[in-house]
């Protein structure tokens, strides 16, 4: 499922920035709060873990997860590959706490290592396609013209490709497996971004401060680097938290599909594809990844929520 | 307003030829020889050569590319199918309707849910109401729908005995992938609903109309939600572009003959022109949503050309 509310979002703030005040007064204030912003930024999202429970558990169980993750071939209390058919599809033991899957592995083991594709399909492409959307932004927005006509003409493009959809282009193309999705999430989701971006460096580069430092013959890159993206700081975090948890859902769909990781690869969408059939008999085989799945994406969204809270104080209750 | 919505219409046209480049590129050019992807590399000589003169591979691609946008554009014809030996354009029809009832149903319950779940939580803020409702509509954003349409299909089908699990032929049937569906999709409606109408609250209007005696219903329903429906009406029209592109996953797991299983179908089989027509119809769907998204939001604030 494409996340709606992740598009929305992005039209949204777009706008928002697009329709802000054109006559921005320059006073000393102002400066200082456009200086600041990333110590406030920094400052609000601590004062919001302090004082939002939901988001510090959240936050915590992240970290817990990322833990697991990094640490997984240490941890698990039997191989993940090893196949033991006659006790396959077995239910919770002592020696296996979450029983075996269809070839007599540890789902435990199993879901450990797994974790370590949902985070990195997570973050990995969202940390590419972000990057992505900020260049092609700073770009579109600086140039204007042409430049800028064709870039947001492209972002058209991607958005009208739902990510699963591309992502099944993709694999018809170089095949079916994790790179696949990788690429494929990587290359289409730069467009939210660079449109925020774009909304963003046109209202800054009208503003009385970037114009007396370009008059002054301030480089280019000092301009963005100093001015343009510290104030879009606070929303790329937000995009940020917004991006990860749509991407794991994609990848355990598209896994469950059968377009992503393939056997024996430890994916979350994919174990629950191969145990569905044994619901009847050995639930927790399905039950225990879709919960991972859920609590993973579940965390990211809590935290997410309270981190759009804390910077985008126009949607704070 | 009406010179920037026909800009945006003129705009749409390269946007969907390059869409239809995109696609065409990534499974005819790219990918190598068609027959050799879809039957293996065993074949006879003759039969590839059969093959290749009767699908008209000899030309090189961007002659291909021409006649394909020429058909497409021109008389709605997207080849046939390799595998089924039938026009894509038949196969995407019969389709079709079976995506749009699941759409149907599952944006009713999305909207009769989403709707009413965001207005409780936001008159009542910061209740056990709210914080049920936001609880009940992040998850719904945060589940993996092949695994809440499981658990449904197991329960219901399987342990009760109530609905049927698969097919999608009497109204029973499309009950479970309804809620599965909608569920997931009222979430963000829901959300969006809320944050919308608590920012309303707080404008000076409410206040008068609080203060000249309407009564908080009145000033909820007259005066609070009408203006601020206007995000959330934008986004029921997106994701409902969405839901009849195909929900893949829904179509897969409940077994519904629509736009996304024929979609998956063509890519399993490796049927070209199949999957080639089913993304782009579905892509210039999503293009239409993203349009009147765009062009409601003109609506909203002149000012905003996104």
């Amino acid at each position: 499922m494409t996340n709606f509310e992740k598009d929305q979002y992005q039209r949204d703030l777009a706008a928002r920035i697009n329709a802000a005040d054109g006559n921005y007064q320059y006073t000393e204030d102002n400066a200082l709060a456009e200086i600041s912003e990333l110590d406030t930024t920094w400052q609000r999202i601590k004062n919001m873990l302090k004082s939002n429970k939901v988001a510090m558990v959240s936050l915590i169980v992240i970290i817990a997860i990322i833990l697991i993750a990094v640490f997984a071939p240490l941890i698990i209390p039997c191989d993940p590959y090893e196949i033991d058919l006659p006790n396959r599809i077995k239910g919770p033991t002592a020696e296996h706490l979450l029983g075996t899957d269809e070839f007599g592995r540890d789902i435990l083991s199993r879901l450990m290592m797994g974790s370590r594709v949902s985070l990195v399909v997570g973050l990995v492409p969202t940390i590419i396609s972000m990057g992505i959307g900020i260049v092609l932004g700073l770009v579109a927005g600086f140039s204007g013209g042409k430049v800028d006509f064709i870039i947001m003409r492209l972002a058209d493009v991607c958005l009208a490709f739902p990510s699963i959809l591309f992502a099944m282009l993709v694999s018809y193309t170089i095949g079916q497996n994790l790179l696949t999705i990788f690429v494929a999430l990587s290359i289409i989701s730069w467009a939210g971004t660079a449109r925020i971006v774009r909304a963003q460096t046109l209202q800054l580069k009208e503003k009385e401060f970037v114009e007396a430092a370009i008059s002054i013959g301030v480089k280019k890159r000092t301009i963005i680097f100093k001015h343009i993206l510290p104030n879009c700081v606070p929303h790329l975090i937000v995009l940020f938290t917004m991006h990860v948890p749509s991407n794991i859902l994609s990848e355990s769909s598209l896994s469950f599909l059968g377009v992503g990781a393939q056997p024996p690869s430890t994916s979350w969408g994919l174990m629950v594809f191969k145990m569905k059939e044994f619901l009847a008999s050995q639930p927790v085989g399905t039950l225990a990844p879709g919960i991972a799945l859920l609590i993973m994406v579940l965390a990211f969204n809590f935290l997410g929520d309270g981190l759009r809270d804390a910077i985008d104080p126009t949607l704070k209750d | 307003m009406f010179k920037y919505i026909l800009k945006r219409l003129l705009i749409c046209i390269p946007v969907l030829i390059t869409v239809v480049l995109i696609i065409f590129w990534m499974l005819n050019v790219l990918p190598g020889n068609p027959i050799e992807q879809m039957m293996g590399e065993k074949l006879k000589p003759d039969v590839v050569e059969r093959l290749t003169e009767k699908w008209g591979l000899n030309d090189p691609w961007i002659v291909r590319f021409g006649r394909y946008i020429r058909d497409v554009f021109l008389h709605g014809d997207f080849g046939d199918s390799y595998k089924k030996n039938r026009p894509v354009i038949d196969l995407i029809s019969e389709s079709f309707p079976n995506t749009v009832k699941l759409a149907v149903s599952a944006a009713l319950v999305a909207w009769l849910v989403g709707i009413p779940a965001g207005i409780v939580s936001a008159v009542k803020k910061n209740t056990i109401f709210d914080r049920l409702c936001m609880g009940f509509a992040l998850c719904g954003i945060s589940m993996p729908v092949f695994w809440a349409a499981m658990l449904l299909q197991f329960i219901f089908g399987y342990k009760l005995n109530l609905l049927p699990i698969s097919g999608y032929t009497t109204w029973k049937h499309m009950i479970l992938p309804a809620i599965v569906l909608g569920w997931s999709s009222s979430g963000s409606i829901a959300r969006l609903t809320r944050s919308n109408l608590l920012e309303a609250m707080r404008n000076d209007y409410i206040r008068t109309a609080r203060a000249k005696g309407l009564n908080e219903g009145g000033v909820i329903y007259k005066h609070a939600l009408k203006n601020s429906m206007m995000p959330v009406v934008t986004t029921m029209a997106i994701q409902f572009a969405g839901l009849l592109s195909g929900a893949t996953i829904t179509e897969t797991v409940f077994g519904i003959g629509g736009i996304g299983r024929l979609t998956v179908n063509a890519l399993q089989t490796r049927d070209i022109p199949l999957l080639q027509g089913s993304i782009i119809f579905s892509t210039a769907l999503i293009m239409i949503g993203n349009l009147v998204a765009d062009i409601m939001y003109s609506f909203l604030d002149p000012r905003v050309r996104v």
